[in-house]
């Protein structure tokens, strides 16, 4: 019980750091909506070695706190959505156990913008919000790729 | 390593949406309608220099292009964003609720890749 909870308690200490890292680093690109996504390589790391709702536990914790330390807690709203969302593909591609944990970390980015910019659309009420989807999916897919490879290196050589 | 089909996969998936991006319309716009919270506060002719104010955004049209001049969000995406002219371009500030968006001669509301 006791290692479980430190477990947790460590992962997510790990996303919020990264989650400042993050906020750090400014990127050039204009597109709302763009990150890198650092704090996802606990999500993922979460998703494999403890379980589902411990990877959607510390995703929520992480940006409930982020949100109110690194961006605006408005954000929190869309980050939320996007992390929901983005670990639900994640976790059920996982069970099917065909697929490498880069390529689980490509689609959860691209499902993470994807639900942002849906998010986005019941805010504004603009269908041409839809515009960014593209630029958003690559993003996510290029981000998603990085940030894969780093928790599959994560995955296998961090001992449990 | 992700494995050869999923790289596969991967690739038609960015040659996609790449192609997506580039089809997108190279019309020229002749207007610029900007909207508040969904609703559409005024539409503003491009080749008539003109300040706009909505919410907290600053929004400046010069030769025939408009652009973001200041905005009180904290991210500044829009501000960083390039002037559009183009139908179909357009440029958000989600924290402010506004969207600035060129529309051209077909003039639809909804963006025609």
């Amino acid at each position: 019980m006791a290692k479980k909870l430190t477990n947790l308690a460590l992962l997510t200490a790990c996303a919020l750091m990264l989650s400042y890292i993050e906020s750090l680093i400014p990127l050039p690109f204009p597109i709302p909506g763009i990150k890198l996504g650092l704090a996802n390589l606990a999500s993922v790391f979460a998703l494999y070695r403890l379980s589902y709702k411990d990877a959607l536990l510390i995703s929520a914790v992480r940006v409930l706190i982020s949100g109110f330390l690194f961006t605006t807690p408005v954000s929190m709203i869309y980050a939320f959505s996007g992390a929901l969302f983005s670990l639900s593909v994640m976790a059920l591609m996982k069970r099917t156990n065909r697929f490498s944990v880069t390529f689980i970390s490509c689609t959860g980015g691209m499902a993470h913008n994807l639900a942002q910019v849906t998010i986005s659309y019941f805010i504004v009420s603009h269908l041409g919000i839809f515009s960014y989807l593209p630029a958003l999916l690559i993003s996510g897919l290029i981000t998603g790729l990085i940030i894969g490879m780093l928790s599959d290196i994560a995955i296998r050589r961090i001992p449990k | 390593m992700p494995k050869k089909n999923e790289l596969i996969i991967i690739l038609i998936i960015i040659v996609l949406l790449f192609s997506i991006m580039l089809a997108a319309p190279k019309e020229k716009g002749e207007s610029v309608r900007v909207y508040f919270d969904g609703q559409l506060v005024g539409t503003y002719p491009l080749e008539v220099d003109d300040s706009i104010s909505v919410s907290g955004v600053e929004i400046s049209i010069a030769s025939g292009s408009a652009v973001v001049e200041y905005s009180s969000c904290p991210g500044q995406d829009c501000m960083k964003s390039k002037p559009i002219n183009k139908a179909g371009q357009s440029i958000v500030c989600l924290p402010n609720r506004v969207i600035i968006s060129v529309s051209g001669q077909s003039d639809t509301d909804t963006v025609s890749y």
